[in-house]
């Protein structure tokens, strides 16, 4: 153990604690209501929402995954600033309706909204389930990111893992959605600056400029620098469908609910691109590691192994306590989206829907602090490519919410039998597909999984739509903006 | 004027359109070679997330001008 590294680290992962446990004084809570803890009490302004939602969105995993991703297959990782960049046109459609019912009615969650669009606790019950699914190995793959960037530090993974999941449970149970908007400020600046050193120095370092590394890229892997035949349509609809899903998963979600009004969605739909521009450098960087770093078995470890490697110990100490930050932000956020899942739309539902806010908010707590103990357990105990199945599955049931969350938002037409088939449909198709892959791939005959589900929901929506009456819960009107 | 309660057509139109680029043109901005040092596909993406915060800002203008007003 490297007692440098050690302290480096340490320092980093107390100062974002500071930022969390300060947050109750930062936009501090004017009632005691739920909403106050879950979503910040619907306060926060455009300026906020970017860094928020840009937290959760661009994760350690990503900084981690992505280049991996790139080291392995090549071009192809650029399917994730592809989809990336078709969810925010999604957004500018959607959210701004969604948050407007949900201002309305007080929802907290996409159950929330299913429950009261469909008069159904059953449908408000899967999108429970199949939301917690979702995040639980999601926050695993955060843990894991923490895990690979450690592997090439003399500090032992434990002790930075569990001290800094250890902080998040804390300022989370203590200030809510605050914390993670607070402590998002520290990451976003601290991730830009890195994304923006590393991408001017390894090129400039190794190949003299940008363009040397591509012509090298080029010149010695041509496979990976353009995609083949076949990965094509692999390429069009993972980026097609996982942009689909963005905003469906429940962390996301949480992120637009806090928002102070709809036009600060709209807004940060057309400012959050500008993540993406990070995000393709970040890729870049998965090219620079097959010169810096080649031959490695585990691509996720291009990128800790090429700052390893680039920097010596104490850089790569700051670094890889960057990545931490950038894990801890997304662990809050998704544990408190789960959390609201798990007591308005499971708890409520099947156990006891007459609870105070006092008691719910005491739930989700205790929610939050279960969620994350879970998802580090599983991701300390488990091997990695079991949270990955997981997480695979997860990403693709996602998108079969779809009749449920977004189809509403533009139609009263579709009633809760027609969209709650599909639903389940969609889930047994995308299920039976992933299991024909063995659970292995996303991909079957060179389309996404869960594209298979979204097409058996659209034929099925068709087919039965109309035999079912238009449903009256919520009026067209309740979407628009309130002047 | 004519109100909309879901969105104004042209907003339509300018949202969908990354989306359609992006997974249809793949056979156009999947190629080789290097555009002001940058390989073509991430350049492409690069220029496509440029023209999206363009065409996205537009869209708020039509929204905000009373496109989507009840």
């Amino acid at each position: 153990m490297n007692l440098v590294e050690l302290l480096i680290m340490l320092a980093f992962i107390a100062a974002a604690g500071a930022a969390g446990f300060y947050a109750s004084r930062f936009k501090p809570s004017l009632t005691d209501d739920i909403s106050e803890w879950s979503i910040g009490g619907r306060r926060f302004g455009a300026f906020v929402i970017w860094f928020l939602i840009g937290g959760d969105i661009y994760t350690a995993y990503t900084l981690i995954a992505v280049p991996g991703l790139a080291y392995g297959e090549g071009v192809l990782a650029l399917f994730a600033t592809s989809y990336v960049i078709m969810a925010y046109p999604i957004v500018f459609l959607t959210m701004p309706r969604l948050w407007n019912v949900a201002q309305k009615y007080n929802f907290i969650t996409a159950g929330d909204y299913v429950e009261r669009v469909f008069d159904s606790r059953a449908l408000a019950l899967l999108v429970a389930v199949v939301g917690i699914l979702a995040e639980l190995p999601y926050i695993g793959l955060q843990i894991f990111g923490m895990n690979f960037m450690l592997e090439v530090t003399k500090v032992p993974p434990g002790i930075a893992i569990v001290l800094s999941l250890l902080l998040v449970i804390g300022f989370t149970v203590f200030n809510g959605l605050r914390a993670p908007a607070l402590t998002a400020f520290i990451k976003d600046f601290l991730v830009w600056a890195m994304a923006v050193f590393l991408v001017i120095y390894i090129p400039d370092h190794y190949f003299g400029s940008i363009g040397n590394m591509f012509n090298w890229f080029s010149a010695h892997y041509p496979k990976k620098s353009v995609l083949s035949a076949g990965q094509v349509s692999v390429f069009g609809t993972m980026a097609l469908g996982s942009a689909g899903a963005l905003f469906l998963y429940p962390h996301a979600l949480t992120g637009v609910y806090s928002a102070r009004n709809s036009d600060a969605i709209r807004k940060n739909a057309i400012v959050l691109p500008i993540y993406n521009i990070m995000l393709v450098f970040i890729t870049l960087l998965g090219f620079a590691a097959l010169f810096i770093v080649p031959g490695l078995k585990n691509p996720n470890m291009a990128f800790p192994e090429m700052i390893s490697r680039t920097f010596g110990p104490v850089p790569t100490a700051i670094i890889g306590s960057i990545i931490i930050l950038g894990s801890m932000i997304p662990a809050s956020i998704m544990s408190i989206a789960s959390a609201n899942l798990f007591t308005r739309n499971i708890y409520k539902n099947l156990v006891n829907g007459d609870i105070s806010d006092s008691k719910e908010k005491l739930i989700s707590k205790v929610s939050v602090a279960v969620i994350i103990l879970l998802a580090m357990y599983a991701s300390l105990a488990m091997r990695p490519s079991f949270i990955i199945t997981l997480q695979l599955m997860a990403g693709s049931w996602v998108v079969q919410l779809s009749p449920l969350v977004f189809v509403p938002l533009f139609t009263n037409r579709v009633s809760k039998i027609p969209a709650g088939i599909a639903a389940i449909a969609g889930i047994l198709v995308t299920t039976y597909i992933l299991f024909l892959v063995r659970f292995k791939v996303a991909v079957y005959k060179g389309i996404w999984v869960g594209l298979y589900g979204v097409g058996a929901e659209i034929i099925l929506l068709l087919a039965l739509t109309f035999l079912f009456p238009p449903m009256s819960n919520i009026s067209l009107d309740d979407y628009l903006d309130r002047r | 004027m004519k109100k909309y309660k879901r969105h104004h057509p042209a907003v339509w139109a300018l949202t969908v359109t990354p989306i359609v680029i992006l997974s249809f043109g793949i056979p156009f901005y999947n190629r080789s070679g290097t555009v002001l040092e940058l390989d073509f596909m991430s350049f492409f993406l690069i220029l496509m997330d440029i023209v999206t915060i363009v065409l996205m800002a537009i869209a708020y203008y039509i929204e905000k001008s009373g496109g989507g007003k009840p």
